[in-house]
């Protein structure tokens, strides 16, 4: 069992990596010879509750189009007052994509509390270099939850770390989403000002079986901060039933009753005639 | 009929119940010729896929199911009818019944034949029982007409009990060992005593009275089968009683096609007299108005209303590109030419009745074209396809050969038959008396 | 049973590490030497809740990510009432939903599971483009009709055929009032597959002789994404979501599924049938293109099929 998918892996990878060279070598020739085509670099910062990253997308332009730019290496840097520290590098996937997960680097700030990124591409024969900055604030940003007169009340608060001190964010603009299946859906946009932000959270979103939803609080492309989410599970949704009703005369899988009967009666009568007609068949041969 | 000599008729039938004449070779030579080309046909469609037919995503099902409904019917009229006859002591039918009974097994033998060939893996056909779903109206169809198989060949062969036992001890003809071996068998020791003529008239009547009700539920099945789709021209409650009114329509046109044809060959015509023409010609003559007054209700009733998917179904039918043509000749076939050789007595002659159930055999079968194709072909969605054959149904050689193939093992199913027993009850019609109980109390035909 | 589970789960982690070296190798090819990775063996994963982290390859366990087989495919995803949510006014004929779920389905150019009609429905309204589906209705008339239970209903509303059950009878088809099920009428190189173990909820290896149609992607919401149509449409006119948790997404908008049918008028197709279709339509009100701009890229053949139309 384990051998044969392990075939089928090795055999796999072999095809993906023949395919990827394949349209690797294609652009060469294309673009290869001509002039190196400019990229398109972009650099996110996200937060979440037990994760910190950055995020770089490269993408070139095509007949009007942007391609993203998959499978090359991308350098993640910190800047710092004498020399930047390289931090690590990633290589971009399919979407063009490549994170660098900070949670184990001890990241230095400056004075008013900014860490100074950049990503680079050294750029190849095909395509250009390119560079892309980022100044992060880190934040301490949380969601509670409580029954106000019993009006279920979300609060978020959000507050700018430098160094040991805590200070209020003044204005940012926040989501509130609950989690789905696919996505997340999005019920109330707001802003958190003077670090809190208070929602009455609406009645009517289903949650599972039992209720719960996951809420999430989200402060999307922050100039200082990124984006930044919370979530927590909350019983506050519409327990949903799952159970999916047969409609009328349906027929799924159980046949009704009647057809049943129906059939059996119907089944029983012409056959208990044909033996009783055999039967007296059987009398001639006696006789 | 006191005059025939029973043993002057088993005579004529000496070719080919002792030996199948030189004709009887050639013509089973010829139709085994058809078959062994529909065979070649339906290996194609086994090794290249059901592609090779006309069948595409809209018209799922062809020519195929159309033989299946239309040799399906003959098979159940043929079985009503031989009940009927047996049960209601018509005297005058009496030499009609072996006919009668003969194209009931090979219309039900051959209607599911054609049923397999719409179907795209023979290979799990066995499923049908293991994993049966009673909701299903293929599985009610399924139980039905494997019951109306067993029932027909039960009936067929307790009807030929008495023939059997006459050609066992005949001395007409000497036949071979093998075969009077093989009567000795079949015939259960019958010699026509009292007792024996009891239980065997019990079997048959019990029989008689078992099949005409399964055989017309059989046949409505088929007819709700389609009824209870959504689709325009099939959802109509009308649809099983026509069915089963079309399928008695067709059996008593082959019926008297069969009547002419084995009367010439055996030179029957003291037996299957020119009354026997016209006595079935006033049933064809009923049944064909029976058909008229059911199609005309059909297309007054889609005609008269303007629904979209209906009026484009409908309107098919009166355009001459798309399926008048064939619409016309099943009305000029099956209802009109019908209707005015039968109804103008200067028209009747065994001749000119025999020539229109040709014809109504033939509308017949263009009726159930018009029952699937049409349909399949007007979906409530439009059928935006640039492959035309998509769009259109065409059957292909593949599905005329079988269709050929199907008719030629019909013929050749017959021969055999006709090598095994005389084509009209010999044994029965000579002891009349032992079967019609009570007394007919009214004699009819000379 | 334990045997099957345990091999599924070095399946999946060998899947994500063969991943991991084949991007690796791309690294080589693109002539970097240094391949620097901090995390050392870490390995992406998707949470459920659809986020990516990164998780030592060494800590991975068994997830059911893999379209399910027997008896699980016929059950269904526990808890879900998929629908489809079809906005008129977006569509634009590009055929990307057709031939992403061609893709993902190995199906040949011809067998169009997911098509797009051009639909006029009287004489002075202006014709619009349709993507149909399978509607997958909660009355469906192929599931009731279907001799030996290959085409079946889920408790997640989904409709699916078990192509190794079924016996090619047609008559799910003649059912079918909205001619969603397709025939595999040829037998296709594709179907030749033994390494692919055949799932009902993927249909794919494809079987000669059966049928086949839109499934909504199964497979692919029990890893949190979005059917090949829906992620295929360039428009966003595809919204597909779970009807128990109220939203429906695009790909790049999520919306609440009652809010969107109140908002737009939602309606279902030939609702008079009462065959309860899980597939509903927003009348092309906001058009965002005139319907001729779905015309541009066809050619003689393709235009004639809508001379009566435009």
């Amino acid at each position: 069992m384990v051998g044969n998918y392990q075939n089928l892996f090795i055999k796999n990878t072999i095809a993906i990596r023949l395919v990827i060279l394949f349209l690797v070598l294609s652009f060469i020739p294309v673009f290869g010879q001509d002039e190196p085509l400019r990229v398109f670099m972009y650099l996110n910062y996200y937060q979440t509750d037990d994760d910190q990253y950055l995020e770089t997308e490269l993408k070139y332009r095509q007949e009007g189009n942007f391609i993203q730019l998959e499978g090359v290496k991308v350098d993640f840097y910190l800047e710092k007052d004498s020399s930047d520290i390289k931090l690590g590098s990633g290589v971009t996937e399919l979407n063009g994509k490549t994170r660098l997960h900070l949670k184990d680097y001890t990241i230095q700030k400056d004075s008013s509390g900014f860490a100074h990124y950049y990503s680079q591409f050294n750029g190849s024969d095909a395509y250009k270099k390119a560079q892309k900055s980022l100044s992060i604030k880190e934040i301490d940003f949380s969601l509670e939850s409580e029954i106000v007169d019993s009006i279920p009340t979300l609060t978020v608060k959000g507050y700018e770390k430098s160094g040991t001190d805590k200070s209020p964010i003044e204005d940012a603009d926040l989501q509130i989403f609950v989690k789905r299946l696919y996505s997340d859906l999005p019920i109330h946009s707001g802003s958190i000002e003077d670090g809190l932000f208070s929602y009455e959270f609406p009645k009517d979103i289903p949650g599972d079986a039992s209720g719960d939803l996951w809420i999430i609080a989200r402060i999307t492309d922050h100039d200082d901060y990124g984006t930044v989410e919370t979530r927590e599970k909350i019983r506050w949704g519409q327990p949903v039933s799952f159970v999916l009703e047969q409609k009328p005369r349906a027929l799924w899988s159980r046949a009704p009753l009647w057809i049943l009967i129906g059939f059996w009666v119907a089944f029983i009568l012409v056959w208990y005639h044909y033996f009783f007609a055999i039967s007296k068949l059987f009398g001639i041969k006696k006789l | 009929m006191a005059e025939i000599n029973y043993d002057k008729l088993l005579a004529k039938f000496e070719h080919p119940i002792r030996k199948p004449s030189r004709s009887w070779w050639i013509l089973m030579a010829i139709m085994l010729l058809f078959l062994l080309i529909g065979v070649f046909a339906l290996i194609q469609q086994i090794v290249h896929g059901h592609i090779v037919t006309g069948m595409r995503d809209h018209v799922v099902w062809g020519v195929f199911i159309v033989n299946f409904i239309y040799f399906l019917g003959i098979g159940y009229a043929g079985a009503i009818l031989a009940c009927v006859f047996h049960l209601t002591r018509l005297r005058w039918t009496k030499p009609l019944h072996r006919i009668a009974e003969l194209f009931a097994i090979i219309g039900s033998c051959i209607g599911p034949i054609f049923i397999f060939l719409c179907i795209g893996r023979l290979d799990k056909i066995h499923y049908i029982f293991t994993y049966a779903r009673i909701q299903s109206p293929i599985t009610w169809d399924v139980i039905a007409i494997v019951t109306c198989l067993i029932l027909d060949f039960t009936y067929l062969y307790i009807a030929h009990i008495r023939d059997f036992a006459k050609l066992r001890d005949t001395k007409v003809f000497k036949l071979p060992a093998w075969k009077k071996k093989l009567y000795t068998k079949l015939s259960l020791g019958y010699d026509g005593r009292p007792e024996q003529i009891k239980k065997l008239n019990r079997a048959q009547n019990i029989l008689a009275a078992t099949i005409i009700p399964t055989a017309i539920f059989a046949y409505s099945l088929l007819g709700y089968l389609f009824g209870m789709s959504l689709r325009p021209g099939w959802h109509s409650t009308l649809f099983a009683p026509e069915f089963v009114l079309v399928s008695l329509y067709s059996g008593i046109a082959l019926l008297i096609v069969l009547m002419w044809v084995y009367r010439r060959r055996y030179q029957l015509v003291n037996i299957i007299t020119d009354q026997h023409f016209y006595y079935s010609g006033y049933a064809l003559f009923l049944l064909s108005a029976g058909f008229g007054y059911f199609t005309f209700s059909e297309y007054i009733t889609e005609w008269y209303n303007v629904s979209v998917t209906h009026g484009k179904w409908i309107s098919k039918f009166f355009d001459f590109s798309e399926y008048g043509g064939m619409s016309l000749i099943t009305i000029l076939f099956a209802i009109a030419i019908p209707l005015i050789v039968l109804l103008i007595p200067k028209f009747r002659s065994p001749d000119s009745i025999t020539f229109v159930s040709v014809l109504v055999l033939i509308g017949l079968w263009f009726k159930r074209y018009l029952i699937i194709v049409p349909t399949l072909e007007t979906p409530y969605f439009p059928i935006q396809e640039i492959r035309p054959e998509y769009v259109h149904y065409q059957a292909t050689w593949i599905e005329w050969a079988l269709t050929l193939a199907g008719i030629a093992l019909g013929v050749i199913l017959l021969m055999i038959f006709n090598t095994l027993a005389p084509v009209v009850p010999v044994a029965e019609m000579e002891h009349e008396d032992e079967i019609t109980v009570p007394k007919p109390f009214y004699h009819s035909i000379k | 049973m334990e045997e099957e589970k345990n091999s599924r789960r070095t399946f999946f982690k060998k899947s994500l590490t063969t991943g991991l070296a084949s991007a690796m190798s791309i690294t080589l090819l693109d002539s970097c030497n240094d391949l620097a990775k901090p995390e050392g063996e870490q390995v992406m994963v998707m949470t459920t809740d659809g986020r990516l982290v990164a998780v030592d390859s060494s800590a991975m366990h068994e997830v059911s990510r893999e379209p399910a087989i027997g008896d699980e495919a016929r059950q269904g995803i526990p808890g879900r009432k998929f629908v489809m949510v079809i906005d008129l006014g977006k569509c634009n004929n590009v055929g990307k939903c057709t031939t992403s779920c061609q893709k993902g389905h190995d199906l040949s150019a011809s067998q169009k599971w997911m098509q797009v009609i051009l639909m006029k429905d009287s004489q002075e309204t202006d014709p619009y483009w349709m993507p149909k589906p399978c509607f997958h209705c909660d009355n469906p008339p192929c599931v009731k009709v279907c001799p030996v239970d290959a085409t079946y209903k889920r408790q997640d509303g989904i409709v699916l055929v078990d192509n190794e059950r079924c016996i090619g009878c047609k008559f799910c088809m003649s059912a079918c009032p909205y001619s969603a099920r397709i025939f595999n009428w040829e037998d296709l190189p594709q179907y030749e597959d033994t390494e692919t173990t055949y799932s009902p909820e993927t249909s794919v290896p494809g079987r000669v002789g059966t049928i086949g149609k839109c499934d909504f992607c199964p497979d692919l919401s029990r890893k949190g994404k979005l059917p090949h149509c829906v992620s295929g449409c360039p428009m966003g006119a595809i919204y597909f979501g779970d009807a128990n948790e109220d939203a429906v997404s695009n790909g790049t908008e999520t919306v609440r599924f009652k809010k969107l049918l109140a908002d737009r008028y939602g309606y279902r197709q030939l609702e008079e049938l009462g065959t309860e279709p899980r597939v509903y339509y927003l009348p092309p009100t906001e058009r965002m293109f005139p319907y001729e701009r779905g015309l541009d890229r066809l050619d003689e053949k393709h235009l004639e099929l809508y001379k009566d139309i435009i």
